[in-house]
């Protein structure tokens, strides 16, 4: 159990929504459990949850994470246009399965006395989008926990 | 794609889009400032047209243009009277529409939780690493 660590969530334009978390860790081991496949396949998302997991840390490099929701196989995909380990990343978006969803997250690493704040900051094309998002949780894992939720409903109906 | 998933994927673009239009609506209510003096107003009771158009020195048909804004977006409903037809305040899309950082914050918290303890894992790996090199160097 670790105390004191919350989750900051602010938005400091209408296009953007900054999630901010300190980890008892130190930036090396963060970055790497972020950026590595083998890794990100280990905490993103309940256990199972992703089909698969390609990611390829470097400038250009290409990623993707295949889940499936609802019956429908979807992923969440893009390409790392900055790579600064233990720093800094910048990777594009797009969810195959759903067109309208675009951003660009940048990913800052500040280590002090052996912990860890990560500062993951989302720009979404419109206001719109970043709204949707935020309000449904529209993520691999806010959807599946909706799933979960629906099933239980239409099961009681 | 089974039944089940076919009739989840429907209901759940549904929802979210009727979420997503609703919360919308809310905000663009919410935006104007006399549609927020007369949420403040019904707030402390319902009205009608005519006694909502009083104090904001504005036609009764400007009036009903900014309740229809607000009835669109499910802020403002029909009070009992027919004749009258006041309207009164419901507040439910608003504390919705405060949540939604709420919904944001606990979707990253759950995730980062499990990235917590993937990292006190990797600590104890990695030092085991270690160890294993140094015993293999002598």
């Amino acid at each position: 159990m670790i105390d004191n660590i919350t989750v900051t969530i602010t938005t400091p334009s209408d296009r953007e929504a900054v999630v901010t978390r300190e980890f008892n860790a130190p930036a090396a081991l963060v970055f790497d459990a972020v950026t590595k496949a083998d890794l990100i396949k280990r905490w993103y998302g309940q256990p199972g949850f992703l089909d698969s997991c390609e990611s390829d840390p470097r400038v250009g490099g290409s990623w993707r994470f295949a889940f499936t929701a609802g019956g429908k196989q979807m992923a969440k995909y893009g390409v790392y246009n900055e790579f600064d380990p233990p720093r800094r990343f910048v990777r594009t978006e797009r969810y195959e399965g759903w067109d309208e969803y675009e951003a660009l997250l940048t990913v800052e690493l500040v280590e002090r006395s052996g912990k860890t704040t990560m500062t993951q900051s989302f720009l979404f094309p419109t206001k719109e989008l970043r709204d949707t998002v935020m309000k449904t949780g529209l993520t691999p894992q806010g959807m599946s926990a909706f799933y979960e939720r629906l099933d239980v409903l239409l099961g009681s109906l | 794609m089974s039944g089940l998933a076919k009739r989840r994927a429907v209901v759940y673009n549904h929802m979210v889009m009727k979420d997503v239009e609703l919360l919308n609506a809310t905000f663009a209510a919410l935006a104007d400032p006399t549609r927020r003096a007369i949420l403040a107003r019904l707030a402390s009771g319902e009205a009608s047209v005519t006694e909502l158009a009083e104090p904001f020195d504005m036609s009764q048909p400007a009036i009903s243009k900014h309740l229809k804004v607000l009835e669109r977006a499910g802020l403002v409903v029909p009070g009992q009277d027919a004749q009258r037809r006041p309207r009164k305040l419901n507040a439910s899309p608003l504390s919705e529409a405060s949540s939604w950082i709420e919904t944001y914050r606990k979707h990253w918290e759950a995730a980062f939780a499990r990235l917590d303890e993937l990292l006190e894992e990797l600590k104890v790996e990695r030092k085991s690493d270690r160890k294993d090199r140094k015993r293999k160097k002598r």
